[in-house]
């Protein structure tokens, strides 16, 4: 029996248009006027064929390296200088990436996570094998392996902790010493679901935010001796978490910048526990002067030399072409930067302060150097 | 977003699945669910596709929400007929493992006040974050009963390895229009996250607990 039909206004319905793309709601003399600051884009280069690069890392100096984990089976180094981006190694036959990370006190050496449970320690004077690989052997009996999903590498390059995929309905948190690749323990009691993001602290080596798909954020000490003594807070983003960010603000405090996998943009003071700005595809989609919100994707974001911590947006329309740069300052949202030359759907960047420099790579499998000026 | 989908298609699979539903009643109230199935969408490079949505109608009408609150609330609470709890209450619990996982089960969800919120992690362990009910923020500045709702309308989405994705959207005692407006509004959203929007969706079904798959797209 059909029950009658009302005729009903459905929210969302307006205006709409087949096969739509999406524009800017201004000119592109407009857009250039607000996307003021001036960036010059010194390379561009298809790096990887038929992959994604989804992770990169940067070394600090002026003729620095840089790590490319794609989501193949290589992992590329390239050394940027006066000459121009040169390739300066690939390293194959791995598991899809899960994370790069140079060491912090040495430049040649490496750390590459990877999806079949493996992290491994690379030197690029001795590129033929691996120096190390830190994986989990504490239970030989079980036929399943625990599957890395992040990693990271503590700033005085001591510890490193791994994220893992749901392993028996458990998400765990596994530590080693870097230096010699014993596995110190695990976390697992605080998180139900894959771990997307383990950040360590960039001035306390004891301290790590770790984010999940269970939209909670763990901010755990690691001096203490157990897990229920090493929790200190729990940040429930009610979502779903994709990436964290710590942040300097206002130096007083700890700040963390998280995005959902709703691509919503949330601003985390830590001791408070809790949110103090907050930036919805609506409110991205306004400040990045862009018609359809539903194309909004939070791409990536980086702390600059100043401090400051700056947001990459963009449009998933047309290939993601549109990349733009918005600084956030206290709870408000500046335009700063439209990345034109942008060509693809970007999925990680990471920033070197020495030379003022942003990388972007993505799905493409291009890199791009942006120098600030 | 460009509906794939017309109004029409919406209220003939939704009143099938209400009329399927009455036909032949079970001894509970069915869910009523949408599911998608994905194309050109590689689960080991593109982003994971999990999150939250805010539905406009309750989906879950019979969920309990508990009040982690301090004074204002408690007393809040208690006017309301909401249950809750005050620090007391939970320092008593004594990180008590079974204690604190009975406490998860008689609740859906809960909500905390700022200044307990903070606390939970060392007051009760792990058993909220382990029962995946660490509650959520409830500030004085907005409204208890409204924060309630807003609990009780969000679902959680998440896609695991297989390309296919199903959430609960009501339930069959909802009325058309209800349905079908939860049904457009997931649909909607859940699309709009896809980079390609429409052309990463290969199925669209709505159907209840026990009923046949109704084929919206």
């Amino acid at each position: 029996m059909m029950k009658k039909m009302i005729n009903l206004e459905l929210e969302g319905n307006e205006n709409e248009v087949e096969d739509e793309t999406d524009c800017d709601v201004c000119s592109a003399d407009e857009i250039q006027s607000i996307f003021a600051e001036p960036y010059e884009n010194i390379v561009g280069k298809k790096i990887v064929e038929n992959d994604y690069i989804l992770h990169l890392d940067a070394t600090l100096e002026t003729s620095y390296n840089i790590a490319i984990g794609t989501s193949g089976s290589d992992v590329h180094v390239c050394n940027l200088s006066e000459n121009g981006l040169q390739r300066i190694e690939t390293f194959s036959d791995n598991a899809p990436c899960v994370g790069v990370k140079f060491d912090t006190t040495n430049s040649n050496i490496l750390f590459s996570g990877h999806n079949d449970s493996t992290i491994k320690m690379w030197d690029l004077r001795t590129p033929s094998k691996t120096v190390q690989i830190f994986n989990d052997k504490t239970n030989k009996k079980h036929p399943k392996k625990k599957v890395f999903s992040c990693f990271d590498l503590s700033t005085n390059s001591i510890l490193l902790a791994a994220g893992t995929e749901l392993h028996d309905s458990d998400a765990y948190i596994l530590f080693w010493d870097a230096r010699n690749s014993n596995i110190l323990g695990g976390y697992w009691e605080y998180h139900t679901d894959v771990i997307t993001q383990a950040k360590f602290h960039p001035n306390d080596p004891n301290k790590l935010a770790t984010g999940s798909t269970d939209g909670l954020i763990n901010i755990y000490d690691l001096s203490q001796t157990t897990e229920d003594e090493a929790i200190e807070n729990t940040l429930n983003t009610n979502s779903s978490v994709e990436q964290i960010r710590w942040y300097p603000h206002k130096k007083t405090s700890e700040k963390l910048a998280v995005t959902t996998h709703t691509y919503d943009a949330q601003l985390w003071d830590v001791e408070m526990t809790e949110i103090y700005a907050e930036f919805d595809r609506e409110n991205l989609a306004e400040n990045l002067k862009r018609k359809i919100p539903d194309y909004i994707y939070t791409a990536a974001n980086y702390v600059n030399k100043s401090g400051e911590l700056v947001l990459l947006i963009g449009s998933n329309n047309q290939g993601g072409r549109c990349l733009r740069g918005l600084k956030v300052d206290n709870n408000k949202l500046k335009p700063c930067y439209n990345f034109q030359e942008n060509s693809q759907r970007i999925r990680s960047c990471c920033y070197n302060s020495t030379v003022n420099n942003l990388l972007t790579a993505g799905e493409e499998g291009v890199l791009n150097v942006w120098k600030f000026l | 977003m460009t509906s794939k989908v017309s109004r029409d298609t919406f209220y003939e699979c939704v009143n099938a699945v209400i009329s399927n539903s009455a036909e032949k009643k079970r001894n509970f109230l069915e869910t009523v669910e949408v599911q998608i199935g994905l194309k050109n969408y590689d689960p080991q490079k593109d982003k994971r596709f999990s999150g939250t949505v805010k539905l406009k109608h309750i989906p879950r009408p019979k969920m309990q929400v508990c009040i982690l609150g301090d004074q204002q609330h408690c007393d809040e609470a208690k006017a309301n007929g909401v249950p809750w709890m005050d620090v007391d209450a939970l320092k008593k619990l004594n990180k008590n493992k079974k204690l604190v996982k009975k406490l998860a089960k008689k609740y859906d969800a809960f909500l905390a006040s700022e200044a307990l919120i903070k606390q939970i992690p060392r007051l009760l362990g792990p058993g909220l974050n382990k029962a995946g009910k660490f509650p959520g923020l409830l500030s004085h500045q907005e409204s208890m009963t409204q924060k309630i709702d807003e609990v009780k309308a969000t679902i959680k989405f998440q896609m695991k390895k297989v390309l296919c994705l199903s959430v609960a959207v009501g339930h069959v005692d909802m009325t058309p229009d209800e349905l079908v407006q939860n049904v457009h509004l997931s649909v909607n959203f859940l699309v709009s996250l896809l980079k390609k929007h429409w052309q990463n969706v290969k199925s669209l079904h709505v159907k209840s607990s026990m009923g046949p798959p109704q084929r919206l797209y």
